[in-house]
This record gives C-alpha cells, structure tokens and sequence, in this order.
C-alpha cells in the first residue's frame, strides 16, 4: 500500500506533468478569449452541480446506510419536487444561453471584412486564394518524407508545418470562406477559435482579427481520408507592412514564374526539381520509391502511363482520372512543376523512357 | 370551462414533463380527447411564437 502511494505520489511530481495542458487554449483573439471565458464560466457552472448533486448523493449513502438502521420510504411521486428538477435545469440552460449568443453572434458577423481569403480543402492539402489580390496557392504538409517513416528524428513542428502558409496581416479583419473540392474537410486553428467545416458545394463563413504577430498552427479536423492526418493549417500574421511586403512579393514571383514557363530546361534541371514536386505532391499516394499502394494506388515504376506517351502521362497529371484518388494538378501545380515531375516519373524511380517535356509544352 | 382550463394545465405539464398520477386519472376518467388536441395545439403555437418573439427580442439588441 505504501508502496503503491510513493509511486502516484512520484508519478504526481514527474517534470513531465508540467508540459500536460489539458484546458483549452486561450487564443490570441477578442473572440477566442470570450470563447474562453465562456467555457470556464460553464465549467464551473458544471462543477458547482456536480459538488451539489454528488454530496447531496454522498451525504445521503452515507448517512441513511443500512448498517445503521435506515429503512427506505415507499412513496410514489412528489410532483414539487419534480417541477423544481425541470425547472432549475431549465433557468440554468437559458443563464448560460445568454452570454453564449452573444458570442456566436459576434463569431457570426462577417461584415466589414478588410481581406477576403477562400480556403478551399482538397484531399489532402489547403489551397488559399485573396480574394481581392490575385494570389492563389496550395498549402502542402512540408514534413520530410523520412520523419514520418520514423527514419530521422521528429521536429517540434512535425506534422504542423507547411511548405506556404497562409499569410494575414495584424489587426484587421479577415474573412474566411471555407469551401471543399472533394470531401468534407474542416479548417481548424485552436489559437483563432476558429474551427469550420469545408463542405463541396458550400461556403462557410468565419473570421479573425489578431493583434499580435506570430505563427499558429492547426489541422483538419474533419476525417477526410488516408492523409487527414497528414494536411495542416499554418497562419502567418504579419504587421500590416510586413504583409503589404508579402503581397508585393507574391505578386513579383508570380510575374517571375510566367518568365520561367518559357524558358528551356535541362534534363538535369526538370529531374533535380522534379524530384522536390514529386515528394511535395505525389508521393503520398504513389509513396517515394514510386512503388504506390497495391490495390490503392498505382506504381509509377514501371507504370504504362508513365513509360508510354508522354501526352497521355502529361494529360493525367494535368486533369486527373475520374472515378479515382488521381487529381487534376492543373491548378495545383505550375508548368514548369508539372514538366519537371513528369520528366522526373519517367527517368526516375526505375523508369528510364529517357524522353523530357519543356514547361512551354504543357497545356492547362 | 373548468374542463377546459384542466386540460391546458395537463398539456402545459405535459410540455415540462411532471404530472400527478391523480391529475392522470382524472384526465382519463373525465377528459375529452378532442379538448385536449385544441390544448396541444395552442399551446404548441404558443410556444414557438414565444420562441419566435425571444430570438427577434434577441436579434434587436445586436
């Protein structure tokens, strides 16, 4: 027995204990700190019950026990007694609806936005698109292949990190309209309390204002498929010139990139950056040695695709194949992306066709 | 009359859920079912109206 006590009393002191958060987070928004306020209010509303209810019950078990005489009464009904039981739930239930509209009231009011930004989930990344600045991108988990196969060491960031965030500036607000490609996704950043579903064919509303700077991550939270687990969110707000700088700068590497599509590339070229779009986009179903999934996924190696035509291996890429998990990377990725993995797929991973397509080649 | 306003005071402990086994038998021995559907009905409409005004009363003050 005492044995048994040193040991909680041990587990109770162990330096990981402080590391434990169970609460939720408070967040770094007006509305995620009313979040927060309303569910402590409505935690200790519950703790307040439960001390009643149980050492009313307690006391009860206690003090009328058998070993002391007690007999139990035989009555049927108090209809009081009854009243006062759905009554007092029922006033309790409308104290703490009160402060609670109010809060969704205000999560709810979208007006007056300053950036409009439509986030739209896809199996199994984030595509974010300004709505106002002509800026579109993915959003793809930037977690190296061999963390995830627990071949190297795990970063503090692991499965929580991005290869392009989402980009929004401090203090203003921004308006998010979730929507989805494929599947029911959800958008979900703890720190924003913000937590909405992205439903094909619809468009939830939300939105934030943060104060401060900094970077704050979620997930999906909506399971969505094989890598549900594997599509982070990551928000990077700037101050409001950091963010004008941003978009600036999204804005040149655009114009940089229409430059690029129609340049000429070497064989070494597409295959170096083939390789990185591979890994980014492809690998996760067709995995990194190019041996896919039997039964799930196809093979790239050795693939009648991807050792016949090029035309029929580029089409696939650029629209997908309906009826399954291949996607249309038109959008996704650039030409000179597309060009590369094609190239990449056909003199890599076992392959070696030995042809290669020119950016310039590719028609989206 | 006083059937009437019976009635309703069943239906309204009908919506909270509590009722007497006396009231219960009383209703069953005396009661016309067709008093009690008006009862159930009004007080049904009542009841979303009241719902109704709450959330517009609600709304005014944002």
């Amino acid at each position: 027995m005492t044995k048994a006590i040193t040991l909680a009393l041990s587990l109770l002191a162990m330096p990981a204990w402080a590391d434990w958060q169970v609460n939720m987070n408070e967040g770094v928004t007006a509305i995620s700190r009313e979040v927060f306020d309303l569910h402590m209010l409505i935690f200790w509303i519950c703790v307040a019950i439960g001390i009643a209810v149980f050492g009313v019950m307690f006391y009860s078990i206690f003090k009328f026990r058998k070993s002391k005489g007690a007999v139990a009464e035989h009555w049927h009904e108090n209809t009081t007694v009854e009243v006062l039981w759905t009554v007092i739930p029922f006033v309790i239930l409308i104290g703490m609806a009160v402060p609670a509209t109010a809060t969704l009231m205000d999560m709810y009011d979208t007006s007056e936005a300053d950036v409009d930004i439509q986030i739209t989930g896809y199996q199994w990344k984030w595509r974010y698109q300004y709505l106002d600045e002509d800026i579109d991108f993915f959003s793809n988990l930037s977690t190296p292949r061999e963390e995830i196969m627990n071949a190297q060491a795990k970063n503090a960031n692991y499965l929580l990190e991005v290869d392009n965030p989402l980009v929004i500036p401090a203090n203003k607000k921004v308006r998010f309209l979730i929507t989805a490609n494929d599947v029911i996704h959800s958008w979900w950043v703890p720190h924003f309390a913000v937590k909405k579903d992205a439903i094909p064919g619809f468009i939830n509303e939300s939105w934030v204002k943060v104060e401060e700077p900094g970077v704050y991550r979620g997930q999906c939270t909506e399971l969505c498929g094989k890598d549900h687990g594997f599509m982070p969110v990551v928000v990077e707000v700037k101050s409001e010139e950091d963010y004008a700088k941003w978009v600036a700068d999204q804005k040149a590497m655009k114009l940089a990139m229409a430059g690029e599509a129609s340049k000429q590339f070497s064989m070494d070229e597409l295959l170096a950056k083939g390789e990185g779009v591979y890994q980014a986009a492809c690998a996760g179903c067709h995995q990194l040695n190019g041996q896919g999934v039997p039964g799930a996924f196809p093979a790239i190696t050795g693939s009648s695709i991807a050792t016949g035509s090029i035309d029929g291996h580029i089409d696939i890429v650029v629209n997908g194949k309906a009826g399954t998990a291949m996607q249309a990377f038109k959008e996704q990725l650039s030409a000179v992306d597309i060009a590369a993995v094609v190239t990449y797929q056909r003199n890599a991973l076992g392959n070696s066709v030995g042809d290669m397509v020119q950016p310039s080649a590719i028609q989206k | 009359m006083k059937d009437w306003l019976r009635a309703f005071a069943s239906v309204f402990a009908a919506f909270l859920g509590v009722q007497s086994e006396e009231n219960r038998e009383r209703d069953f021995q005396q009661g016309r079912f067709s008093v009690f559907v008006v009862a159930g009905i009004t007080l049904t409409l009542g009841f979303l109206l009241t719902v109704y005004v709450l959330v517009q009363v609600v709304m005014s003050f944002v």
